[in-house]
């Protein structure tokens, strides 16, 4: 219950900030200009719908990272912690609530975010509604934010906020879009070294599972489902893993 | 405060972005004066993300999967490495991002059409993409696009002799006789100021003009 209602405060605290309407604001400028302008062929929807789609996806992520790597440290800079942790609450249980909180308060983001692209599906039609595929990557999304958000405040545990942001942006970039081409350069090494690299490539986290906008753009149809439940258990392992680290190095650091 | 690195990657990118766009401008390596607002925006990295844009033309062809390869049953068989958990990794890469080969077809071809404005935007000198914008326009059944859009091309460069070439076809490909035969006559006289280097396209100029007149003889 402790760490629901500091859960809690985080996303109230989120959304009494303005970034997250300003994208908003952004995105369905973007969409309206792409409605509008009808580029190219009348017909033509996959255009738009990956540009609306790869633009909230990159904006939820933009919002989560700085948003999960200011919840502990601004805690302690106005010393709530304090106040926080001088009620009964364990401090993994502070921890796992600020964690939650971003997860949540990025979730709600994205979620306003992704109501843009709906919009835009409905205004298109509204077939591609019914696709599953949509709804599978907003899920998988979901869970990409809560791994994203639980790296962050394992890495604002360990170091300053622009640091956590910096690691866990490199993380993300290097993950998602380098994913295959890291195989591929692992692929080429031999012996030792291949085993090595390959190691570290498997610690990683794997965001690039979690991207699945060309399957619903090119209609490929859905995952399957064991794929998708396989990823959802790998994401959220990770973000629970992540999240413990993060509270044995924030006990060790503070307190 | 968590805003910073992001702030300073951003800045640096816009600078590096309008520095890339004054020295184009003031090496002359890009004519920046009918340029549209995003060739401007991008500066010398436009001719790159026009390209680009390309690019993502032919992956939308090939439903975001790219080129066939010719050895790629070979790769999989290579890629086969007895490491731990590589297939499922591997799978997993496959299932999320589909690798097989597929051509979109019929009206799903007007798909990759934005790709070419943004293409031709991004560099209005790029007459690849301005000819294939067309050739694509026209396939798909939108010949008014398709002339319009060739027409820009002409007034963008009117130097080159391949948008008079390809306006020349869509003409004759529509029995606008007249038109075609006067911009393959162009053409052929802009191909003989210019450059020898490609036969086929001259050829190909020589006998749709010669059907057009045949044509316009006839009528």
């Amino acid at each position: 219950m402790g760490c629901l209602a500091i859960a809690h405060l985080s996303v109230i605290e989120t959304l009494r900030r303005k970034e997250f309407y300003v994208v908003l604001v952004l995105i369905v400028l973007l969409a309206a200009w792409l409605q509008i302008a009808n580029i190219g062929a009348s017909q033509a929807g996959r255009f738009s719908r990956e540009i609306v789609m790869q633009i909230a996806w990159l904006a939820s992520f933009a919002l989560a990272a700085p948003l999960a790597a200011r919840q502990i440290p601004s805690d302690v800079e106005q010393r709530t912690v304090y106040v926080l942790l001088a009620r009964p609450i364990p401090r993994w249980q502070y921890v796992a609530g600020r964690g939650l909180g971003s997860v949540f308060a990025a979730v709600v983001c994205f979620t306003g975010l992704f109501l843009v692209l709906v919009g835009m599906l409905a205004l298109k039609g509204g077939a591609a509604l019914f696709d599953p595929t949509l709804w599978q990557a907003f899920v998988l999304q979901v869970t990409a934010l809560t791994l994203l958000c639980s790296i962050t405040v394992f890495f604002s545990c360990a170091c300053s906020p622009a640091g956590a942001v910096t690691f866990a942006i490199l993380l993300l970039g290097v993950t998602r879009y380098g994913g295959q081409s890291l195989v591929e350069m692992i692929e080429r090494l031999t012996g030792f070294q291949q085993y090595l690299a390959w190691i570290a490539y498997l610690a990683l986290p794997h965001f690039e599972f979690f991207d699945i906008s060309r399957r619903f753009v090119h209609d490929w149809g859905p995952l399957p489902i064991t794929t998708l439940a396989q990823i959802i258990v790998y994401g959220l392992a990770y973000a629970v893993a992540a999240g413990a680290a993060g509270t044995v190095i924030f006990r060790r650091k503070w307190l | 405060m968590g805003y910073r690195p992001l702030a300073v990657v951003v800045v640096c990118s816009l600078i590096a972005v309008l520095l890339a766009g004054l020295i184009v401008a003031r090496t002359g390596a890009s004519d920046q004066r009918d340029s549209d607002v995003l060739a401007r925006l991008f500066g010398g990295t436009a001719e790159i993300a026009s390209q680009s844009a390309m690019d993502q033309a032919d992956l939308y062809l090939h439903a975001g999967t790219g080129h066939a390869c010719g050895d790629c049953r070979h790769a999989e068989e290579e890629r086969a490495i007895p490491l731990p958990l590589h297939a499922a990794v591997d799978r997993l890469h496959g299932e999320t991002a589909p690798r097989e080969h597929k051509h979109i077809q019929g009206a799903e071809e007007k798909e990759i059409l934005p790709w070419f404005i943004v293409a031709v935007r991004l560099n209005p000198h790029n007459v690849e993409a301005w000819l294939d914008g067309t050739y694509w326009s026209y396939r798909t059944g939108e010949t008014q696009e398709a002339e319009r859009f060739i027409t820009e091309a002409i007034r963008h460069n009117p130097e080159d002799h391949r948008p008079y070439l390809e306006r020349g076809i869509l003409y004759h490909r529509l029995k606008r006789w007249e038109e075609a035969a006067r911009d393959l006559e162009t053409s052929i006289k802009l191909y003989k100021t210019l450059n020898d280097e490609s036969p086929f396209e001259l050829k190909a100029a020589r006998i749709y003009l010669r059907d057009s007149r045949e044509h316009l003889s006839n009528q």
